[in-house]
């Protein structure tokens, strides 16, 4: 029960997310979500980036 | 050593990733994704998302402070190769769920906005298809999309539907059609949509 009240109460995000799902695209979603078959991504994560070498590089570029 | 011959590997593509902050705008001041002059609509707007102002009500630091992620990609030189976002829908809203009560009441994640600086596309020059930077970025939004264990296990994208480029790289990354559609006002076009199912994240929480 708790956890349905915390599915009711979803922040609303706009971007292009803010259009109401389509009757069609949110079966086409519960047919996908039970296609066991369908290729499952993983991707990859990256190394974190220094910020300060970024800014001291893109400063030293602005003063040439 | 003459004559001898060397069998050296590719080289892996060195990419690290900052999650992008108002800090970092002077990072971005020079993006653009458009190789040619004048810039398709969907390159100006790229290119815009990312330096609005947040009085714009949209852009990168508008939607950042609305949950959306958003992260910068640098090379081994510091130089930005381009940037990626993150947010979740706004589905599924409670008439359709009343229509097709087996969808699960929680969102999906969603790329609002995705590009790579003209000086890199097709980069890093010789890079097998595994080793581009146009890979490695999409590879990150899957894997920073799998953390989010809280939304269903799919990744979806809007794409004008003229950007060819990008839809050849979505079903590279195995990304398939989606019967959703957005329709672009200020484009006067119905982007279309892609979606890609994520593997579960094996981990409860981050250490």
């Amino acid at each position: 029960m708790e956890e349905a009240m915390k599915e009711e109460k979803l922040p609303l995000l706009a971007a292009y997310g803010d259009k109401a799902l389509s009757v069609e695209a949110a079966e086409q979603l519960v047919r996908l979500a039970e296609d066991a078959t369908l290729h499952a991504a993983t991707g990859e994560d990256l190394p974190m980036a220094d910020k300060e070498k970024l800014l001291r590089k893109v400063a030293l570029q602005n003063t040439r | 050593m003459k004559g001898d011959f060397f069998w050296v590997g590719a080289m892996a593509t060195i990419l690290k990733r900052i999650s992008f902050d108002k800090d970092l705008i002077p990072l971005v001041h020079d993006f653009d994704c458009a190789p040619e002059y004048p810039p398709t609509f969907w390159e100006e707007e790229i290119n815009e998302w990312i330096r609005l102002d947040p009085s714009a009500k949209d852009g990168a630091l508008y939607y950042l402070a609305k949950g959306t992620e958003v992260w910068l990609y640098a090379n081994e030189d510091d130089d930005i190769v381009g940037y990626g976002s993150l947010c979740n829908s706004n589905w599924p809203d409670p008439a359709v769920v009343q229509q097709v009560p087996k969808l699960k009441r929680v969102p999906i994640s969603l790329i609002p906005a995705v590009g790579i600086d003209r000086r890199f596309q097709g980069g890093p020059e010789g890079a097998e298809t595994a080793e581009r930077y146009s890979t490695k970025i999409m590879n990150h939004l899957v894997f920073a999309a799998r953390r989010h264990t809280d939304r269903q296990s799919f990744l979806g994208l809007y794409v004008h539907p003229a950007n060819e480029k990008a839809i050849k790289l979505y079903r590279r990354m195995q990304f398939g059609p989606f019967t959703q559609k957005y329709r672009h006002e200020k484009a006067g076009v119905d982007y279309v949509s892609m979606i890609l199912r994520l593997a579960d994240y094996p981990f409860q929480s981050e250490a």
